[in-house]
C-alpha cells in the first residue's frame, strides 16, 4: 500500500501510516516514550519537548508528537542524547518547583513526579546557580471559583491552555506576561475566572498548579476507592470515577479510555454533593409524618387498591434506572392492571421517537459524528443542554476540521463561535423555519413533496447541507417542549426522511435516563423495548384528568411535578389525588405527597441507565445508605398485591439490550404552521441552564458555586427602553420572586430568557405548565 | 485414588487423616484405604489454607508484597524473604551490585533460618513418633536463633529483613557476638539429639525401610531439597546453581542413598553441621560496608534525604503509590530453602506490580510424591512420612 510505511524504532521494524505520527506509531506498538503535554483528548502541542526521539542522520532531537513518520526512518527513543536532552528540560522544570509533594494534592499522581522518577534525577545542576532568594513569587489564584491556580508549580505544558480552547471551547486561559519578567497561566484579560466551570484543565494539569477547590486538602489519591458509574445529570452517559473514602464521594475523575474521552462538565464533576444526607429524604413520611418504610409501604398498597385500575396513573421522572423502570412497568401492567404510565421523556424525545422516519439511524454513537460531514444543530443550545454533545461538534469542526455547522436557533450560542452558517427564526416559528428549510432542501434535491414555508434560507446553508454525505442532526430539548412540539416533531422528521439513512440522530435530553423510559415502556406511546403502541394516557392530560376526577391515584417515581408543571397545577393535583412519591432528594412534591418513601440515590445504586447512544451504561454502588433501590420498594408493594416482579425477566431484557423502534415514519406529512401568540409582551423563552439538570442540582456545590442564581438574558437595546442595568433585579409578571438581569448582546431583540431549575423559584408559574414559550412582561424591581 | 473414594471389597476401609490432626502439621487432609492396617492408597487433600497470595501479588508492589512472603513458610521466613527478594533482584539486574556486607547478612540469616526451621522439623518429627525430650531440646536452641532475628529485625516470626536491594538495616551491636556462642555451642547440641535418636530403637524400627522412593522416582516427581538428598540424588542450588556468596564458603552436601524416613533424617541432621559451618565461616569474613544498593530508582531512600531533597521526595510518592517500574520480561529465582527449593516466577509488564507472579513451593511438590511413599505400608507409617517430608500449609495452600 502507498499510505504505509516502514520504521524502525530502537532498531526493531514497524509498519505505520503516513499520517501517523512517531509518537502514535510507538504507542501502538508498546513503546513507552514519555509525554507531558500531548494527550489523547486533544492532540499535540508541543510545549514540552519531553517526548523528543532521537533520529539517526538528524543533529537535534526531534518531538515525536508533532513529527509524522517517513519511509525508512531510524528512531531511538532512549538513546544517551535523548534522555540528556530530557533530563535538561525537567532540570529546567525543576529548579523553581517548590519542595511541597509533602501538602500538595496531586502528589502520587504528578505528571512532574513521574518524570522525575523516569528520569532517576537524584540532583538538579541549575539548582547550584540559582539563588533561592531570587525567586520570584508568582500568583496564586486564591480568588477563582472552584478552581484553584498555583502558579509556582506550573510547569507551563498548556495543557489547560489547549484543552479550554480545542476541547471545551471557552478559550479563557493564556500564557499571559507578568510583572516579574516571566509568563503565568491566568484569564486573557486578568479577571477572576468567569467560565463555565467544568474543570477540565484541573483534569488534564499534570501538576497540582491548576486543583479543585471542592476537594482540595481532603485526601491523597491512593487512599480513595474509585467506583466506575455513569453520570447522572444528562443522558451523554459520560462514564466517570466516584472517589470514595469512608462512605463519602471526595471528588469525581474520569479516564481516558472512557468513551466521553475524560471530559467531563461542571456537573459531572463537581456536582457530587447532591447526593450528601443533608439534600435526601430521611425518612418515609406518610401525610407528612415520618413513618416506618412498612407502614408506608403498607398505605402505599392501600392507596393503590383502594381505586379502581383506570383511576390511577404512574410517572417516572426518567432519572431512575431501566431496572426501575421495567419494575414499575410490569407491576402496573400486571398487577394493578393499569395502562396509565408516562414518563417526563414524553416531553421532548417521545415526541420525536414516535414519528421516526425510516432509515434515518435513531441511537448512534457520539463519536460517530466524526463521520458526518455536516452537522445540522437545531433547536436547542447545546452546550447548555449537553455539553458532550457540544464538545463533539467543538472536535469535529474545530480540531479535526472534518465537518461543517449549519445551526438552527433563535439566537447566537456557543457553537457558533466555532464558525458556522447561522440559520435564525424567532421563538415559537420552528415549524415555519423548519418546513421553509425544508422546502429549500426538497427542490435542491429534487424530492416530490409540497411543503413549503415562507421564511429566507441562506443558500450556503441549502448548498452545504444537500450535497453532505452525511448530516449529523442535533436537536435540542428545548424546540421539542414548545406547546406544538409534537408538530415540530413531525416537521423534523419530515427533514430527516429527506435524508434517509444519510441522517443521523442526536437528541439531547437533560433527564439521564430518558432513552430508558422509552426502552422500559413507561413512556406514553411506547411499549417494551421501544416498540410504538397506541399512546393512551399522557402527562400533558394530567391536569385536566385529574379536575375531571379521572385520575384519584399517582404514583410518581423520581417525578418532582414542580421540575415541569407550574405551582399551581401541581400543588391541585397533589390535593386532589392520592399520591405516593418515590424519589432520593428532597423537593417540593416530597413535602406534599401522601406517601413518600426514600429510594437509595444515584451513588448508592446498582442499575443501568441508557444513554442517547442506546448504550446500557452500568451504574455502580459507591457509598453505604439507608434507604432502598427504587426497584426493591416496588417490588415490596407489588408483593403486598401478591405479584412478584419477574427479576429474571428483567435481567433478560438488560442483557439483550435490544432496542425495537418502530421507523413507521415514511411518508412526508403537510405540518400546518401553528404559530404562538406572544401578546403585547416580550417574547419569553424558557431555557436550560449549563450548571442545573433538575432542581436537586441546585443542592451540589459545583453548580451552585458556577451559578448561584438565574439570570434573566436580554438584548442592550431592550434593557435600555426598559431602563434595566447589567446585574438590576427585575420582576417578572407570575415569577414569585426577583431575578437578575444579564444583557447579552447575543439575545435577539425583543426576546428574553429564563433559565430552568434554579432553587426558590419555578419558571412554569411563568410559561404555564409543560411549555417553554411566555410572554414575558417585565417591571423594575423595587 | 478416585475422587469417591470407593472401597472394592468388604475388607476395604476409607479413613480420614486430618485435616485436624496434630501429626498433619496444619491442615492436610489426608484420605488412606485401607486394607486392615496395610494402605492400599491414600490421597492427599490440599488447599484449606488457601489465602490467594498469588493473586495477591498481582495488586501489589513489589515492595508491598515482601511481607506476604513472611507468611508462606513461616518456620523459615528468612528465607522466603532471600527467594523473593532474589527473583525481583534478577528481573530489576541489580543481583550483581548487592554490597557484599549485605550478602553474607543474607546468608547468615538464611542459614540461621535453616537450622531453625529444621530443629521445629526435628522437635515435630521425634514428637509424633513418640519422643518427647527431643522436641525440649530443640526448641531450646531454636529459642536462641528467634531471639537473634529478633535483634536484628525485632520480630520473632515473620523477619522482612531481606529487601529489595539489601537488607533492612545493618546488624545490631553485639549481634555476632551472639552468634559466635550460639555456633559454639551449636555442635554439641547436635550431638545431643543425636544420642537421643540415631541409635534408638524404636526411632530405627519406626524410620528405617519406611516411606521408600527411589532415586528416579524423587526426581520424577519433582521433590527438592533433604527429601530428594535422602534418596541419592546429588543437588543443592546453593552449590549447583549458586547465588550471594556461597561459592566462597566451603560446605559438604549430605547424601545418602537409602531413601527412607532414616536417610531423610539424616541429611537434615547433617545439614544442621554443614549450616553451622557456613556460619562460622561468615563470621569470620563478613566485612564491614553498607547494607542497601545506592539506587534510588528502585529502593527507599533515608527519611532525612526524602525530607530535605525535592527529587528524592518526588521519587518517594511514585515509588510508594505506583511502584517502582520494573523492566518488562520473566524471571524464575529459585533459593535452596529448608524444605526444598523456593522459587519465584515474575512476568512484568513493565508496570509498578507484578502482571503474574507463581511460588514454587516445595511443600506442596514434596505432598504429592506421599502415596507413592506410603503405599503397601502400615498406616502408623503415614505419620513418620509426614515429618520426614516436613511440609508447611502456609506455602503449600499459599
Amino acid at each position: 500500500m502507498a499510505d504505509t510505511v516502514k520504521v524502525k524504532i530502537n532498531g526493531k521494524e514497524y509498519e505505520a501510516e503516513k499520517s501517523e505520527t512517531i509518537l502514535q506509531v510507538a504507542r501502538r506498538n508498546g513503546i513507552y516514550i514519555p509525554a507531558i503535554c500531548y494527550s489523547d483528548r486533544f492532540g499535540a502541542i508541543g510545549a514540552c519537548r519531553i517526548c523528543a526521539v532521537e533520529i539517526v542522520g538528524m543533529k537535534k532531537p526531534m518531538l515525536s508528537c508533532a513529527m509524522k513518520v517517513k519511509d525508512g526512518m531510524e528512531i531511538l527513543t532512549d538513546s544517551e542524547k535523548v534522555i540528556e536532552f530530557r533530563k535538561n528540560i525537567v532540570y529546567e522544570w525543576d529548579k523553581f518547583h517548590p519542595l511541597q509533594c509533602g501538602v500538595c494534592d496531586k502528589s502520587g499522581e504528578c505528571g512532574l513526579q513521574d518524570i522525575n522518577y523516569e528520569l532517576n534525577i537524584t540532583e538538579n545542576p541549575l539548582e547550584k546557580e540559582a539563588d533561592p532568594l531570587s525567586i520570584p513569587n508568582r500568583t496564586i489564584h486564591y480568588e477563582w471559583k472552584i478552581i484553584h491556580h498555583d502558579a509556582n508549580l506550573c510547569i507551563q505544558c498548556r495543557r489547560c491552555v489547549t484543552i479550554c480552547d480545542k476541547v471545551v471551547n471557552f478559550g479563557i486561559l493564556a500564557l499571559v506576561k507578568k510583572e516579574w519578567g516571566g509568563k503565568e497561566i491566568d484569564t486573557k484579560d486578568g479577571k477572576p475566572l468567569d467560565c463555565e466551570f467544568c474543570g477540565q484543565c484541573v483534569s488534564i494539569c499534570p501538576t497540582g498548579a491548576m486543583s479543585s477547590k471542592l476537594f482540595k486538602y481532603k485526601a491523597r489519591p491512593w487512599e480513595m476507592d474509585k467506583v466506575r458509574t455513569t453520570c447522572q445529570f444528562c443522558a451523554s452517559g459520560c462514564q466517570m470515577d466516584l472517589n470514595v473514602k469512608d462512605n463519602k464521594i471526595l471528588r469525581v475523575t474520569s479516564e481516558d479510555d472512557t468513551p466521553n474521552m475524560a471530559n467531563l462538565c461542571n456537573l459531572g464533576r463537581f456536582n457530587y454533593s447532591v447526593v450528601e444526607n443533608k439534600n435526601l429524604i430521611k425518612s418515609p413520611k406518610v401525610r407528612g409524618n415520618n413513618s416506618s418504610l412498612d407502614a408506608a409501604l403498607k398505605k402505599a398498597a392501600d392507596i393503590l387498591r383502594s381505586h379502581s385500575p383506570d383511576e390511577i396513573a404512574a410517572i417516572c421522572g426518567a432519572r431512575e434506572t431501566v431496572e426501575d423502570q421495567l419494575s414499575l412497568k410490569l407491576f402496573f401492567e400486571n398487577a394493578v392492571k393499569s395502562n396509565n404510565i408516562d414518563s417526563f421523556a414524553s416531553t421532548h424525545i417521545g415526541k420525536l421517537f414516535s414519528v421516526l422516519p425510516k432509515g434515518v439511524s435513531p441511537l448512534n454513537n457520539v463519536s460517530d459524528m466524526e463521520k458526518c460531514d455536516v452537522i445540522f444543530a437545531f433547536g436547542g443550545d447545546v452546550a447548555n443542554e449537553m455539553p458532550r454533545l457540544d464538545w463533539q461538534i467543538t472536535r469535529n469542526v474545530k480540531l479535526l476540521k472534518k465537518s461543517k455547522l449549519v445551526t438552527a436557533y433563535w439566537r447566537d450560542t456557543k457553537i457558533d463561535t466555532l464558525g458556522s452558517i447561522a440559520l435564525r427564526y424567532e421563538p415559537g416559528q420552528e415549524i415555519e423555519f423548519l418546513n421553509s428549510l425544508f422546502g429549500s432542501l426538497a427542490s435542491a434535491l429534487n424530492a416530490n413533496a409540497d411543503i413549503k414555508g415562507s421564511l429566507d434560507i441562506a443558500e450556503d446553508a441549502v448548498k452545504v447541507m444537500s450535497e453532505a454525505s452525511k448530516v449529523a442532526f442535533v436537536v435540542g430539548e428545548e424546540a421539542l417542549e414548545r406547546p406544538n412540539g409534537d408538530d415540530i416533531a413531525k416537521a423534523l422528521a419530515n427533514m430527516m426522511l429527506l435524508f434517509g439513512d444519510k441522517a443521523k440522530l442526536y437528541v439531547s435530553s437533560k433527564y439521564n435516563n430518558a432513552y430508558g423510559a422509552i426502552f422500559s415502556g413507561v413512556t406514553s406511546g411506547f411499549d417494551l423495548f421501544g416498540e410504538t403502541k397506541k399512546s393512551g394516557f399522557s402527562l400533558y392530560d394530567l391536569p385536566r384528568l385529574v379536575d375531571e376526577g379521572k385520575i384519584k391515584a399517582l404514583l410518581l417515581l423520581n417525578a418532582d411535578l414542580f421540575t415541569i408543571f407550574s405551582d399551581e397545577d401541581a400543588k391541585r393535583i397533589f390535593e386532589k389525588v392520592d399520591a405516593i412519591y418515590l424519589d432520593a432528594y428532597n423537593s417540593e412534591s416530597s413535602r406534599l405527597a401522601n406517601v413518600v418513601i426514600p429510594t437509595a440515590s444515584f451513588a448508592s445504586t446498582n442499575g443501568h441507565y441508557v444513554n442517547i447512544e442506546g448504550r446500557f451504561n452500568e451504574i455502580r454502588k459507591a457509598i453505604d445508605s439507608d434507604a432502598l433501590e427504587a426497584k426493591d420498594i416496588l417490588s415490596k408493594i407489588a408483593n403486598q398485591y401478591g405479584y412478584s416482579v419477574p427479576v429474571g425477566y428483567i435481567k433478560e431484557a438488560l442483557e439483550k439490550q435490544q432496542f425495537n423502534l418502530n421507523q413507521t415514519f415514511n411518508n412526508y406529512a403537510k405540518v400546518e404552521n401553528s404559530s404562538f401568540s406572544f401578546g403585547d409582551g416580550l417574547k419569553g423563552v424558557v431555557v436550560y441552564s449549563k450548571f442545573r439538570s433538575g432542581i436537586f442540582s441546585s443542592f451540589g456545590e459545583g453548580a451552585s458555586i458556577a451559578m448561584e442564581e438565574p439570570v434573566l438574558e436580554i438584548n442592550p437595546e431592550d434593557a435600555e427602553s426598559l431602563g434595566f442595568e447589567d446585574g438590576a433585579y427585575v420582576n417578572v409578571e407570575r415569577l414569585s420572586t426577583k431575578i437578575k438581569v444579564k444583557v447579552d448582546d447575543k439575545m435577539p431583540k425583543g426576546t428574553v430568557s429564563i433559565p430552568l431549575w434554579f432553587k426558590g423559584y419555578n419558571v412554569y408559574n411563568v410559561s404555564g405548565s409543560l411549555t417553554n414559550l411566555f410572554s414575558a412582561k417585565l417591571m423594575k424591581g423595587e | 485414588m478416585n475422587e469417591s473414594y470407593v472401597v472394592n471389597n468388604e475388607r476395604e476401609v476409607i479413613l480420614n487423616v486430618g485435616p485436624q490432626h496434630p501429626a498433619t502439621h496444619g491442615v492436610l487432609r489426608y484420605v488412606v484405604k485401607l486394607d486392615g492396617e496395610r494402605i492400599v492408597d491414600s490421597d492427599p487433600q490440599v488447599g484449606f489454607l488457601h489465602r490467594g497470595i498469588e493473586k495477591l501479588a498481582e495488586y501489589m508492589t513489589y515492595h508491598q508484597f515482601n511481607p506476604y512472603t513472611d507468611r508462606l513458610d513461616y518456620l523459615a521466613s528468612m528465607n522466603n524473604n532471600l527467594a523473593y527478594v532474589m527473583a525481583v533482584e534478577k528481573l530489576l539486574g541489580i543481583t550483581d551490585q548487592i554490597p557484599e556486607r549485605a550478602q553474607y547478612i543474607r546468608v547468615i540469616m538464611s542459614e540461621l533460618g535453616r537450622i531453625a526451621s529444621h530443629l521445629v522439623w526435628l522437635a515435630t518429627h521425634a514428637l509424633d513418633i513418640g519422643a518427647m525430650t527431643v522436641f525440649l531440646y530443640c526448641f531450646r536452641e531454636r529459642e536462641y536463633i528467634i531471639d537473634m532475628f529478633e535483634m536484628a529485625c525485632g520480630n520473632r516470626l515473620t523477619y522482612n529483613y531481606i529487601r529489595i536491594g539489601g537488607v533492612a538495616r545493618d546488624l545490631p551491636d553485639g549481634f555476632m557476638d551472639r552468634l559466635k556462642e550460639f555456633v559454639n555451642l551449636f555442635y554439641d547440641k547436635v550431638k545431643e539429639y543425636h544420642t537421643l535418636l540415631t541409635k534408638n530403637r524404636i526411632w530405627l524400627k519406626r524410620t528405617k525401610d519406611v516411606g521408600y522412593i527411589s532415586k528416579e522416582d524423587a526426581v520424577n516427581y519433582g521433590i527438592a531439597g533433604p527429601c530428594t538428598r535422602g534418596s541419592g540424588v546429588d543437588w543443592d542450588l546453593r552449590r549447583d546453581v549458586p547465588y550471594l556468596v556461597y561459592p566462597e564458603l566451603n560446605f559438604e552436601i549430605p547424601v545418602y542413598d537409602e531413601g527412607d524416613v532414616y536417610a531423610r533424617y539424616l541429611v537434615r541432621m547433617d545439614e544442621m553441621v554443614q549450616s553451622n559451618r557456613i556460619l562460622e565461616q561468615c563470621i569470620e569474613r563478613i566485612p564491614d560496608g553498607p547494607v542497601m544498593i545506592d539506587e534510588p530508582k528502585y529502593v527507599w531512600e533515608p527519611k532525612e534525604r526524602i525530607m530535605m531533597n525535592n527529587y528524592a521526595l518526588m521519587k518517594h510518592f511514585v515509588k510508594v503509590v505506583k511502584g517502582f517500574k520494573a523492566p518488562p520480561g520473566e524471571v524464575y529465582f529459585g533459593a535452596e530453602n529448608p524444605k526444598g527449593e523456593l522459587g519465584f516466577y515474575i512476568y512484568s509488564t513493565g508496570e509498578g506490580k507484578p502482571y503474574r507472579l507463581k511460588i514454587r513451593a516445595p511443600s506442596f511438590i514434596n505432598i504429592s510424591a506421599m502415596p507413592k511413599m506410603v503405599k503397601g505400608g502400615l498406616i502408623a507409617d503415614i505419620i513418620s512420612v509426614i515429618g520426614s517430608l516436613d511440609f508447611v500449609f502456609g506455602e503449600c495452600d499459599r
